[in-house]
């Protein structure tokens, strides 16, 4: 993982993280949150260049959970007073799955989804659309940070 | 004259200019409603009626081309969502018609939704046609859905096309389980150079 600086990224997509199979460790949101602060560190001592960060996961697989076939969508996002998934699950409505707070700036939503390939992101109450730092970035027309996810059948 | 009598003729003589604006936009809305009918009711409830208009007619042109259409209609109440304006939605699904044309024809009419979506995007990186036919071959009757994912999110981290297509290939080839292709070893796929990347 690469913390290199890359000037005209968005700060908010270098201090997201989503682990969209079912465990998003504690050790996860705690790399996260170290990332979070070395990058508001370099942003200060490099003159507004912004850090993102590189692929945690090269393929974006989901595996429902074996109990209950549901994907947990999780999230570190400090400064925000709420958050919304969205995607071709939510048929692009912004206020129809909400992240509960879970402490510590992480917020999280379980989302039960058939297989298949579902583009995503993330809208915060104050307008940020966020990708998914930890799921593959989509290849689109928009421009707008968006994420993909692939849930298995198996 | 008092202000009652005044406002009283102001009325008298708007009266006739207001019934004719109502009756124009009564008009202006039978006429919407009249262009709205049969329009995917997502796109009436989030788009101007011109834009949806449009868009539907590009979701009509795949119904009758057999294409699945579910695709298109996402992708516009995407761009709809992130505001983005109505030309570059039309433009985007467009491209996303002729994609999943080009798709079915390399797959076949019986091709599932979620492959064809996934293929026609995997066709919009570059990646040939003949292409899909060999991945078809080599999967039989099983999804292309998470072989072609797994290609287009190698390709979106900055992995070479090429070499990202031939390590999809070779876990198809050993008829590897869907679950191995999240194993993929991204070391040695990224482009080191700019003229590598394809």
């Amino acid at each position: 993982m690469s913390d290199e600086l890359q000037p005209d990224e968005p700060l908010h997509a270098a201090v997201a993280a989503l682990r969209t199979t079912p465990a998003m460790t504690p050790g996860l949101v705690e790399r996260t949150r170290e990332r979070h602060r070395r990058v508001r560190r370099r942003r200060i001592f490099s003159g507004g260049a912004v850090a993102s960060l590189a692929a945690a996961f090269a393929v974006g697989i989901a595996l429902r959970s074996p109990d209950d076939g549901y994907i947990t969508f999780a999230l570190v996002a400090p400064e925000t007073s709420g958050v919304s998934l969205v995607g071709d699950f939510t048929e692009w409505e912004t206020d129809r799955l909400r992240l509960e707070p879970k402490g510590d700036d992480r917020w999280e939503v379980k989302v039960k989804l058939a297989p298949g390939r579902y583009r995503f992101a993330y809208v915060t109450d104050e307008g940020n659309w966020m990708a998914d730092e930890s799921a593959p970035p989509a290849l689109d027309d928009f421009g707008d940070p968006t994420s993909v996810v692939t849930v298995l059948s198996e | 004259m008092s202000h009652r009598a005044l406002l009283l003729a102001a009325m008298l003589l708007a009266a006739p200019v207001l019934a004719a604006q109502d009756a124009s936009s009564l008009a202006g809305r039978s006429r919407d409603q009249t262009a709205l009918a049969g329009v995917d009711q997502r796109l009436v409830n989030r788009f101007p009626a011109s834009v949806a208009v449009r868009l539907d007619a590009l979701v009509d042109s795949a119904a009758s081309l057999g294409l699945p259409t579910e695709p298109l209609v996402l992708r516009a109440l995407e761009g709809g969502a992130k505001g983005v304006p109505a030309d570059r939605i039309q433009t985007s699904l467009s491209r996303l018609l002729g994609s999943l044309g080009r798709a079915r024809d390399a797959l076949g009419a019986n091709t599932s939704a979620s492959d064809l979506t996934t293929a026609a995007s995997a066709l919009q990186t570059g990646l040939e046609p003949t292409r899909l036919v060999e991945l078809r071959n080599l999967r039989g009757d099983r999804s292309l859905t998470v072989p072609l994912g797994a290609y287009l999110d190698l390709v979106a981290r900055g992995a070479v096309a090429e070499r990202a297509w031939q390590r999809v290939v070779d876990l198809a080839r050993r008829n590897s389980a869907d679950r191995e292709y999240e194993q993929i070893d991204a070391a040695g796929l990224v482009a080191r150079q700019p003229e590598d990347r394809r």
